[in-house]
């Protein structure tokens, strides 16, 4: 299969009547890792969740192709087939659906029919990737994120990930909440999934986990618009001076969004 | 049953028709003395149900397609029917020979017969022909119905299951008939089911008796056609540190009214009751579960989840009544709702009823809507959301199937929930 790649063009995004993403142009190919930084309520979320088709953003204008296909006229279940993945900053609970079978059912979905899984085989490579992840066995009974820890809600999205092989995949914020060595475990997984064959995008507000993942791209996304790409030297001088600087010279008032 | 159906409907042809079974005289007696209340007795008034007019042909008892029997009850309920089970009508039962032998499991319409006035105090004694019309109708003209007698002291431990299938037309009416003496232990499982097609009504009365320390787990699932009207009474009486588990299982049916009773006569007598309601296009299911404590260190646990699709409308009215002198008391009742459309429609009434201080007693009910957040979770990661519905339909029912103590009528009611839902979250 040919390289993965999401082109982004003029997207604008709203809730209810507030313009929240105000055109955003950002392409991400496989093999390409892209850092997207900026201030709390900036839009990062917004623009992942909207990708991905969230129905409480409305997509007023703009374009968005996965491989060559509109992905805006996808149904949310359609885009996770064609292979986007979102790795959620508060992923939900559901309570009475076992991870294990959830992802039975997602891998299958994901996988097509004929090349699903039978239940032998699924279990073996769930069993094989929990365990590569150092994910305790007993996860696969417990429900979906209920009860989960901030650090386990965040490795069940990278255990999905995993299962899932995504082409394009969106991690929002996977790095909050983590110990460092719950961290450093994650950016692991994460070095192991990149190649050729995966695009990544990673929404965060620090630094380390960029040195773990090095960005090949770094945008800051603010008000809803992407101010400055650049390479990692980017994050260094967020880390040193903040946002307000990128700003002034977007041009947009100081201080926090509202 | 030869007698043709329609000659049942007056005094003289019930009489003729008692008799000609073979009836022992009280039986006829008191088939003839409900045909008579008739006249003074008026449909039932409830709050949440309106009772369409039922003219007499809606109520002439008709005969039922025993032979088709089999095939509908796989189809509907799941079943195999092998092993110890009896089909209604018909009364045929399988492998018997594993069922200790002074067990009855059997047809009551058969078990009357010749066995002098055995069973007389027994039947009306829970619920009394007089309760409303369709008692009367049913303690008048019961066709059949499951009897179950289950010695001192004897454990059986394979379900034993019944099950009934309904006529296309016309009416239906049952009777079953339920003991356990002291220390006796069983798991019984009634299904009804029937054609798909066919405007037809049942109106049944159970009554069971749990003896001292006797210990009843009562499955009843019913998947019945979509115009089967049910109108169904239920009654157990639990004697001292006697213990019931009702287990109900609601998917058919158009418009049905079900009390389903307990009495705690006794110390230490327990009940719990966990229903799972499917109610869709069409159907209308009023369920009324009732604990009645009425002596020291009693105890009822009661929950009920209903999902509800299309234009369905679900009742459900889960009374605890504390009587005074029940000292000790434990009763927990919830009640939880999931709406999967915006033209369902479901009532829940938890009701306490307490004239007793020393207790312990707590209700509570919630009805909701699919968390659009549940669902974007599962559709993000490939599932379509027909199946991300019924997952976290399954997730709903799921705490409650926990507790199901047979594990397979966990399996079975999954089974129906899914088939339910598949044909209409699609
Ligand atoms: N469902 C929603 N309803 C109303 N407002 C929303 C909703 N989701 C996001 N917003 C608003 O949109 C703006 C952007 O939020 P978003 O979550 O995308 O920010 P973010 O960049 O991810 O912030 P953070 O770094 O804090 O996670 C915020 O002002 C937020 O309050
Ligand atoms: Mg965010």
């Amino acid at each position: 299969m040919a390289t993965p790649v999401l082109e982004i063009r003029d997207l604008h995004v709203s809730i209810g009547e507030k313009e929240i993403i105000q055109g955003v142009h950002l392409t991400i190919r496989g093999g390409e890792v892209h850092a997207i930084m900026g201030p709390n309520g900036a839009g990062k979320s917004t623009l992942a969740a909207a990708l991905m088709g969230h129905p409480a953003y409305t997509v007023t204008s703009g374009e968005v192709l996965l491989d060559g296909e509109d992905l805006l006229q996808m149904p949310v279940d359609e885009r996770a087939r064609q292979g986007l993945f979102l790795a959620m900053q508060y992923p939900a609970e559901i309570p009475g659906v076992s991870l294990g079978n959830f992802l039975r059912a997602a891998v299958n979905a994901r996988m097509g029919e004929e090349q699903g899984l039978s239940i032998m085989a699924f279990h073996r490579k769930l069993m094989e990737t929990m365990k590569s992840l150092g994910i305790d066995p007993s996860f696969a009974e417990r429900y979906v994120n209920e009860g989960f820890s901030g650090g386990e809600k965040k490795r069940s999205e990278m255990l999905q990930m995993t299962m899932l092989t995504p082409r394009i995949a969106m991690l929002d914020e996977i790095d909050s909440g983590l110990d460092v060595d719950a961290l450093r475990a994650v950016a692991q997984d994460i070095n192991r999934l990149r190649g050729p064959e995966l695009g990544l995008m990673i929404i965060t507000h620090y630094e380390r986990i960029l040195q773990y993942v090095e960005p090949d791209f770094v945008h800051i996304l603010i008000d809803g618009r992407l101010v400055r790409s650049g390479g990692k030297d980017l994050v260094a001088q967020i880390e040193e001076k903040g946002y307000d600087w990128l700003r002034a010279e977007a041009g947009l008032p100081a201080g926090t969004a509202e | 049953m030869t007698t043709s159906s329609t000659s049942l409907w007056s005094r003289e042809s019930l009489l003729l028709w008692a008799k000609q079974r073979g009836e022992p005289d009280w039986l006829v007696q008191q088939r003839l003395s409900a045909w008579n209340a008739l006249e003074q007795l008026s449909w039932p008034r409830w709050e949440r149900t309106d009772l369409p007019p039922l003219d007499d042909q809606r109520l002439q008892p008709a005969e039922s397609d025993v032979a088709g029997a089999q095939e509908g009850l796989r189809q509907q309920l799941g079943i195999t029917a092998e092993g110890k089970t009896l089909v209604l009508p018909g009364g045929t039962i399988e492998d018997r020979s594993a069922l200790p032998e002074d067990v009855l499991f059997e047809d009551l319409g058969q078990a009357v017969l010749g066995s002098g006035d055995h069973w007389q105090r027994w039947l009306g004694a829970l619920v009394p022909a007089q309760t409303d019309r369709f008692t009367a109708l049913a303690t008048a003209l019961w066709q059949s119905g499951t009897l179950l007698y289950v010695p001192k002291g004897c454990q059986i431990d394979v379900p034993l299951e019944s099950y009934l299938w309904l006529p296309q037309g016309g009416a239906w009416y049952s009777r079953t008939l339920l003991m356990l003496e002291p220390g006796a232990k069983v798991t019984l499982v009634l299904g009804s089911a029937g054609p798909r097609q066919g405007e037809v009504l049942h109106a049944g009365i159970l009554e069971g008796y749990v003896s001292a320390g006797a210990r009843l787990q009562l499955v009843i699932l019913q998947n019945n056609g979509a115009e089967a009207d049910l109108f169904l009474q239920r009654h157990l009486r639990v004697a001292r540190d006697g213990q019931v588990s009702w287990v109900l299982g609601d998917f058919g049916g158009g418009l049905q009214h079900t009390v389903t009773a307990t009495d705690l006569s006794e110390t230490g007598a327990s009940m719990e009751s966990w229903s799972v309601m499917v109610v869709g296009r069409g159907q209308h299911d009023d369920l009324e579960v009732i604990a009645t404590h009425d002596a020291p260190n009693t105890r009822s646990e009661m929950e009920t989840r209903q999902v509800v699709t299309e234009d369905g409308e679900a009742v459900y009215q889960g009374t605890t009544d504390i009587h005074r002198g029940a000292r000790g008391t434990v009763a927990y009742n919830r009640e939880r709702t999931l709406l999967l459309s915006d033209e369902a429609h479901a009532d829940a009434l938890p009701v306490l009823r307490i004239d007793e201080n020393d207790v312990v007693a707590s209700h509570a009910a919630s009805a909701g809507e699919v968390d659009p957040e549940q669902l974007f979770y599962l559709e993000s990661r490939g599932i379509p959301e027909p199946l991300a519905i019924e997952m976290i339909v399954a997730g709903f029912l799921a705490p409650l199937l926990d507790r199901i103590p047979v594990a397979t009528v966990c399996q079975q009611i999954s089974q129906l929930v899914q088939a339910k839902l598949g044909g209409s979250v699609r």
